[in-house]
């Protein structure tokens, strides 16, 4: 407020300084009014769904008749629904795990500063930037039972002496559907830790050596604590990304066989559009989002310095 | 200090990072390799190939053709999104990082939560929500959704950004005395150069990769982009993974050529979106250098203003085409629309044909078609049913035809002048009745039987099957190490219901009544024979056309499930009925049972919005097709059977092939007779079971137990 003032102030007209204060806003009324559109008013609106009783007869109505609880109780009642959320989460703890791991180790490996380094990581992204739904149709072609890449490879090495119909059993579908999303999560890991390990101060790495730690004392014992935040922030988003998984299931086995690969998101999507029952895909929509919010109060302690309303 | 020691590591962290990479990359290596593949060699071959034996571009061809309407759909809508996007966050950004607000906090606090939101809960509300806003199926409508994966990022990190400019220059702004629009674009704009291509490039990406919003708030017919176009495409064609790889390759051409062109700015991006604002010591925007602004101060503004205005004009082109009328021009000319699924083959053809002979022999009548995919057909026509904008006439599969006349959007044909039940069908008629009222003729009817192939059963010395038990003998003694003796359709859609149906119809088995011995051997036959190994557990993914049809003329399968609609293709490959193959009934399990096989086909069904005039002009359409010679012609062009005994009697004159089907259609049977508009939830139900069966996730009777649990649940046809 005080620099408001102060910027009247040298204008001397009240009236210039109320209409720079309406125009400060202007500035903001396409993004508060896209928010409201995109989401404030659908979020509104699944609440409102999800306590309808709908069909595609209604759909014509803004409103439909209401349904009470019965949306909440038939979605949870039914044995896919529970299957998919109890999936859903085993899905992103094992897909984090992994994910972290492996990118972890890799930004390690590029921190070592080698020949070529600057140009592998940058290829390293490219998994990352394909759009899902095709990453998950290049794996199906990869783990196809006949002729598959997969299969071959592992046939060559001598680890199974038959071809796998991996998309086509329950356990080995969600294998294919995990191994995929953490292929594809792979390099924002990677990018993300390599970076935060290149801002690790040389200063505090050299002293910990001439204080005589070795390579994997300095790495658990200063590194780690320092990187620390953004480990953090990297999983709250790696969270978010995973607990929303679509594309990469429908592209792999459409939530098949027999349900097998049924994620919270999949499941809704088919609860609306395939069965067009919208108030039970609103239900289990209801469902997902409070399980993606469980994110939002770490994500915003994570980012609280940018919610100091700092200017310039 | 070069120690050996050190050097050693260098190059097996080389090695490593080379390893690391060849498992990152050659899943892109496969893709571009199988896009030069030979469809059949791909089909065929029993092995992978690292590297194929021939080459080709007969893929790439047929994508291009057939697809690249979907490649500019893809880029319009990757750069609307750009441009929307940037139209929003800029602004924003620059508010929130030059003035003071109260609600700073709150605005990125929500920002923030947005970014967590996910996108399938958004695209069920805005589903519903176009609707009324009637931004379905437009580019308007996608690309405002698509920015939705993009705007709170660009808000935070272009705020970010413009945090981190120099104070001097800003203030030096001021002092001239330029007002705050002048300051934005003349000084703050070209400053943040570096971060709005991150920016755009982002949201350039997310608008391209989007499937969610795509696949919710688009059912064809207008426009589809790549992502969505490969999934209807691996959806129908299951195995032509060499022209699906071409068209992913396009995909995920952007990604690569971006990639090259901006991995600066990509990386740091990705960097600053995610973690600026931390409390990290030394966490500084790199890689976007803020200097280079003085070169071409204006440049920026204008590219986007150019691809804003490039944008715009293209969505208008695309938007501006048809809208409803009377339909009645001059002269008492009436114009008609016309909607279904016959994409390609012998259907289109049929379509075509009839059309201009109907407007030749009618000159005052007009028929516009459209062809949609078979996955959106349905989806499309119940949305524009809500909406009361159907077209006039559409040609519905028959299953379907009660689900669409519940909305209370078709006309019923009863009143229609001169419309008769006789002559045709039981089936015919009774597929298209719902509540006692008759909303269709059927174009031609169809329905499966079991081919094989000659040369193969009489080298395993058997005779095609006639029950179950030789059925199962036969596809044992039939399956050597290089194909297998039967496949069938065992998806998990509406197609491997209708696949099973004949086996337990024919055993006495009720669609109302799943847990049944009669339904539970049918199945137990299925699943005996992929455990046997004489089908292939591939047969979960197989869709019946071209799928089964591709592994049949392959020679991979030696029986399969199928009907008169893969005809064009076994002659296409020059395969004749009687030599190459046969066709026999589906089998029965004892001998003396009748064979009840479901009826296929489309019907034409009249949809309601049309204008009085449309409506008869759409009856005279259906009216004409039933002219027994014009009749004969269509259904012989498309590959169905006709639906009346006398038409039926001619035709297998000239077609033997269809001998086994015109038998079975005398005791085939509606789908819809029990359940009505709910067989569709029926369907799902039991073949939902099958896969669970053939998967081995449950046994037999269990599976079916559960389908029978949701079916009591479904209501039966009233009556």
């Amino acid at each position: 407020m005080a620099v408001a003032s102060i910027r009247s102030g040298e204008w001397g007209f009240k009236g210039v300084a109320r209409f720079r204060r309406v125009a400060r806003w202007a500035f903001l009324v396409p993004a508060t009014a896209y928010v409201l559109f995109a989401f404030v008013i659908p979020i509104a609106y699944n609440l409102i769904l999800s306590f309808e009783q709908t069909s595609l007869a209604t759909i014509s109505q803004l409103f439909a008749p209401s349904a009470g609880f019965s949306n909440y109780s038939a979605v949870l009642g039914n044995p896919i629904a529970d299957s998919a959320i109890v999936r859903t989460f085993s899905f992103t703890v094992l897909s984090l795990l992994f994910q972290f791991v492996i990118g972890f180790g890799l930004a390690l490996l590029f921190n070592l500063r080698f020949p070529l380094s600057r140009f592998a990581r940058s290829l390293v992204l490219v998994p990352w930037l394909l759009p899902l739904l095709v990453t998950g149709i290049i794996f199906k072609f990869l783990f196809q039972l006949q002729a598959g890449a997969v299969n071959q490879i592992l046939q060559d090495v001598g680890l199974i002496s038959h071809p796998v119909g991996y998309t086509l059993a329950p356990g080995w579908a969600y294998v294919t559907v995990l191994v995929t999303n953490i292929w594809l999560g792979v390099p924002f890991f990677t990018v993300l830790l390599f970076s935060a390990l290149q801002d690790v101060p040389a200063e505090i790495v050299d002293a910990a050596r001439i204080d005589g730690a070795g390579p994997w004392q300095r790495l658990i014992h200063v590194k780690l604590p320092v990187i620390r935040p953004v480990i953090e922030v990297v999983f709250v988003l790696g969270f978010v990304f995973t607990v929303k998984v679509f594309d990469v299931v429908i592209g792999i086995t459409n939530g098949g066989p027999a349900n097998s690969t049924q994620l919270i998101a999949t499941w809704a999507y088919n609860l609306s559009f395939q069965d067009f029952d919208y108030g039970q895909g609103a239900a289990l929509n209801t469902v997902l989002l409070l399980i993606a919010l469980v994110a939002a109060p770490v994500y915003i302690w994570l980012n609280r310095e940018s919610l100091r309303g700092d200017t310039l | 200090m070069r120690t050996p020691g050190k050097l050693a590591g260098k190059a097996l962290a080389t090695a490593g990072a080379l390893a690391a990479l060849v498992v990152l990359l050659f899943p892109l290596y496969a893709v571009v390799i199988a896009s030069f593949e030979n469809n059949g060699q791909l089909i065929a071959s029993s092995h992978y190939n690292f590297f194929p034996p021939s080459w080709t571009l007969s893929n790439y061809r047929s994508v291009l053709s057939a697809q690249g309407g979907h490649v500019l759909s893809s880029l319009i809508i990757a750069l609307g999104t750009a441009v929307l996007t940037l139209a929003i966050s800029l602004p924003a950004a620059h508010a929130l990082s030059r003035y003071r607000f109260r609600v700073t906090g709150l605005l990125v606090g929500g920002l923030l939560i947005a970014q967590i939101l996910p996108s399938i809960v958004i695209a069920n509300s805005l589903f519903v929500l176009y609707h009324h806003l009637h931004l379905l199926n437009s580019y308007p409508g996608l690309i405002l959704a698509d920015a939705s994966y993009a705007v709170p990022f660009s808000i935070l990190v272009l705020r970010a950004f413009m945090l981190s400019l120099p104070r001097d220059v800003l203030a030096a702004c001021r002092c001239d005395g330029a007002g705050e629009w002048q300051a934005f674009v003349r000084v703050v704009l070209p400053m943040s150069r570096s971060a709005i291509i991150t920016v755009a490039v982002f949201a350039f990406l997310q608008g391209w990769s989007d499937f969610i919003f795509a696949l919710t708030l688009l059912s064809g017919g207008t426009f589809e982009p790549v992502t969505l176009s490969i999934y209807t495409y691996v959806g129908e064609f299951a195995t032509s993974w060499g022209e699906a790889m071409a068209l992913a390759t396009f995909a995920v051409l952007p990604a690569a050529m971006l990639l090259i062109a901006a991995q600066r700015y990509i990386a740091a991006g990705l960097t600053v979106g995610s973690v600026k604002g931390l409390p990290v010591k030394g966490f500084s925007i790199k890689g976007l250098p803020s200097k280079d602004y003085r070169r071409h101060p204006m440049r920026i503004t204008r590219a986007l203003a150019i691809a804003g205005a490039a944008v715009l004009t293209v969505t208008a082109a695309a938007c501006s085409g048809g809208s409803g009328s009377s339909g009645v021009g001059p002269g008492g000319k009436v114009t008609i629309t016309e909607f279904d699924y016959f994409t390609t083959g012998g259907g289109s053809q049929a379509i075509t044909q009839f059309n201009k002979q109907f407007m030749k022999t009618h000159p005052k009548i007009t028929v516009k078609r459209t062809d949609v995919p078979y996955a959106d057909l349905i989806t499309k026509i119940l949305q524009d049913a809500s909406a009361g904008d159907m077209p006039n006439l559409m040609m519905i599969d028959n299953p379907d035809v009660p689900e669409v006349a519940e909305t209370g959007q078709l006309v019923p044909l009863d009143g229609m002048p001169g419309y008769t039940t006789k002559g045709y069908t039981p089936g015919a008629i009774g597929e298209c009745t719902y509540q006692g009222k008759h909303y269709c003729y059927p174009m031609g009817t169809n329905t499966v039987g079991m081919f094989y192939n000659k040369a193969m059963l009489a080298a395993a010395h058997v005779s095609p099957p006639k029950t179950w038990a030789q059925l199962q003998a036969d596809a044992k003694k039939l399956t050597t190490s290089s194909h297998y003796g039967i496949a069938f359709d065992a998806t998990n859609d509406e197609q491997s219901t209708w696949q099973l149906e004949p086996f337990a119809w024919s055993n006495g088995g009720k669609l109302s009544d799943v847990d049944t011995p009669q339904f539970e051997q049918a199945l137990q036959l299925w699943v005996n024979m992929v455990k046997d190994g004489s089908a292939s557990k591939s047969v979960l993914s197989w869709g019946q056309d071209p799928d089964l049809t591709q592994q049949f003329l392959h020679k991979k399968a030696a029986m399969i499930e199928d009907g008169p609609w893969i005809f064009p293709e076994l002659n296409a490959a020059g395969w004749k009925y009687g030599k190459q193959y046969g066709i026999v009934p589906i089998p029965v399990q004892r001998p003396g049972q009748k064979v009840i096989t479901p009826l296929g086909g489309e019907t034409a069904d009249i949809g309601a919005s049309g204008s009085t005039a449309q409506q008869q002009a759409s009856w005279q359409w259906i009216k004409y097709m039933q002219q027994p010679s014009v009749m004969k012609k269509l259904t012989s062009t498309a590959f169905y059977l006709p639906d009346k005994p006398a038409v039926i009697k001619q035709y297998l004159k000239g077609g033997p092939e269809y001998t086994v089907f015109a038998k079975e259609i005398e005791s085939a049977e509606p789908r819809t007779t029990q359940y009505g508009a709910n067989y569709p939830k029926v369907s799902q139900a039991i073949w939902t079971a099958i896969q669970s069966a053939i998967t081995g996730t449950s046994s037999v009777p269990a599976a079916l137990r559960t389908a029978q649990g949701t079916i009591s649940s479904v209501p039966k046809v009233s009556g």
